[in-house]
């Protein structure tokens, strides 16, 4: 199986890990009109057939983990949303129930800060996945229903802004509970606003299931096969469109996703039309997830926030959550004072990228826009990691006031940087 | 195309004059889609309650508020409004409940506006630091502030 497998992340920029056969080559990127998100893409042509795609990412390191380090653990229960401009509240999710972990009390939250959690993460889920396929009909050149689906968002977004007081960014979750209450005024408000949306995404999935020019760009397009899947380990949709039911809520349960009735969406085709409708299903699914949520918040009792000493004692942990994209892993290393030793993120959108790349094999450059943007990507939350170029094999270790010195000197004397 | 594709198509388009345009002036959708109640904005401090024991100074996440301080009676916080990201920490760890968001929504667009007169602001002023004192320390943070924006915008051209 290894000789099989050829990752895609590139390092050099000479071509010398060009593949064979390749005639023409095509870059994207970190600047482009189709991406928002700075990645590079190489994608080797024969004619007009893709013989393979490649990728550069690094192009935003942030520094988030390192900030982390510098700031107490109550401080980056709102650094951590921003590590990902619409999955903030999975990340903030992850983060609080390792915190609460190596605190010891995951026991001690009460079952309706555990259920308003849920909400956050389901509501999110929900409004990711619109934005997504809204974006994908608009690359396939459908712009009526990006500007259908968008228009419909804008209900979970409203239901989202009146519970958390943010549109986008709900920062409900602390240390030991959540931030504020769901009373039953605000249930019942977006009872209904939840039922007109349900019936909206389901006359999204008849329009991408029924409209011919929406399915013959998306049928049969970027295949990846179940035995494929298998040796680039993709996570999320991506996975459960090629046929591997594999989901953390269900796989690995937390919050209170074991006592609430749903199932899990998986197709096994391996197109992008199966990916597409993982997501739709999986949004009517979210939705009504939050009906039973709003039901059992009725009678669900317990103190919104539990009191956690700001220092934390020694240990590592590691925990994961269903994330939109998909699989979403943070690990965590506590030193006894009120700040992380060291702290790691993996995003999902990471574990994607093989997957998706290795679906380009053999298709026509065309069908690249829609390929690429299958498996949602999402660079900002992708790009912790920083590759040096090491061909002359010289390593070196600058600090930040060397590298400040050097950069306002570049700046000034305008002379380049290394 | 077949006669009954045409009458849903027609019905659609009569209904869609009908109805008018779906876009809205940003002001008209304002007015019929408030912002919500629960708003999240910058912090408040009730001056009465509070005893400059510094929680909120040390929670916030973007170090926004700054603090002097005698002892519990004398002291004064001020706060760097476009700094804020109105997460409510400082509301959710005061020891003393005398810290409130407040929810006037025209305060939460407030960006950097590069005015600093308008950026910085006093927000509790307790015992001999009232008055004089308050108002001294906050024109000097102003002066600081213009100082690090002329910086900027110098290292800018």
């Amino acid at each position: 199986m290894a000789e099989d497998f050829r990752s895609r992340f590139r390092v050099l920029t000479d071509g010398s890990d060009t593949p064979l056969g390749a005639d023409h080559h095509i870059f994207i990127g970190p600047q482009h009109p189709w991406a928002e998100e700075p990645a590079h893409f190489i994608i080797h042509l024969k004619g007009e057939r893709v013989v393979e795609a490649n990728i550069r990412i690094g192009f935003n390191l942030r520094g988030m983990e390192k900030a982390m380090e510098a700031r107490t653990w109550r401080q980056n229960t709102m650094l951590i949303p921003r590590a990902c401009g619409i999955c903030s509240a999975v990340h903030q999710n992850v983060y609080v129930r390792l915190v609460e972990r190596l605190a010891g009390i995951e026991d001690q939250v009460s079952e309706r800060a555990k259920l308003i959690r849920m909400f956050s993460c389901e509501a999110e889920r929900v409004h990711s996945h619109m934005l997504w396929y809204g974006i994908l009909a608009h690359d396939a050149g459908f712009d009526t229903l990006f500007h259908v689906t968008w228009r419909d968002r804008e209900i979970i977004m409203d239901i989202v802004e009146d519970i958390s007081g943010n549109r986008v960014n709900p920062a409900l979750m602390l240390i030991g509970g959540v931030k504020r209450d769901l009373p039953k005024e605000k249930a019942d408000k977006a009872r209904p606003m939840i039922n007109d949306l349900i019936k909206q995404v389901e006359y999204h999935k008849k329009v991408f299931t029924e409209e011919t020019s929406i399915v013959n760009r998306l049928e049969n397009v970027g295949v990846l096969t179940k035995e494929d899947a298998k040796k680039v380990t993709p996570n999320g949709p991506t996975a459960r469109g090629s046929g591997l039911p594999y989901d953390i809520r269900k796989t690995f349960p937390y919050e209170l996703y074991d006592d609430i009735d749903w199932n899990v969406v998986y197709y096994t085709e391996g197109d992008v039309l199966a990916t597409t409708l993982v997501r739709l299903d999986e949004t009517l699914e979210s939705l009504r997830m939050l009906n039973q949520i709003l039901d059992r918040l009725e009678t669900a009792s317990g103190e919104l926030l539990q009191r956690v000493k700001p220092r934390i004692s020694e240990g590592k942990y590691m925990t994961r959550a269903e994330a939109p994209r998909g699989e979403d892993i943070h690990y965590g290393i506590a030193n006894g004072t009120d700040k992380p030793e060291r702290y790691k993120i993996r995003a999902p959108s990471l574990g994607n990228i093989d997957a998706t790349l290795k679906r380009m094999d053999g298709e026509y450059i065309a069908d690249m826009p829609v390929i690429l943007r299958s498996y949602d990507p999402c660079f900002s939350c992708t790009n912790r990691v920083m590759i040096i170029n090491q061909s002359t094999g010289e390593k070196k270790i600058m600090g930040q006031d060397e590298f400040a010195r050097r950069a306002i000197k570049a700046k000034k004397y305008n002379r380049p940087f290394f | 195309m077949s006669k009954k594709k045409l009458l849903v198509m027609g019905r659609e388009v009569i209904k869609n004059q009908a109805k008018g345009p779906v876009t809205l002036h940003i002001s008209e959708r304002l007015e019929k889609h408030p912002p919500p109640e629960d708003i999240r904005t910058i912090p408040r401090i009730i001056e009465e309650k509070c005893i400059m024991c510094g929680t909120c100074v040390k929670v916030c996440p973007t170090h926004c508020l700054w603090m002097e301080k005698d002892d519990k009676d004398n002291g004064m916080i001020w706060l760097l409004r476009p700094q804020c990201m109105w997460c409510g920490h400082c509301q959710t760890y005061c020891p003393k409940d005398a810290i409130h968001i407040d929810r006037e929504p025209s305060l939460s667009v407030s960006l950097f506006s590069f005015n600093v007169r308008q950026d910085y602001e006093m927000i509790c002023a307790k015992g001999s630091f009232k008055g004089e004192k308050a108002e001294k320390k906050l024109a000097e943070v102003i002066e600081e502030g213009a100082k690090t924006i002329k910086e900027i915008e110098e290292f800018r051209s």
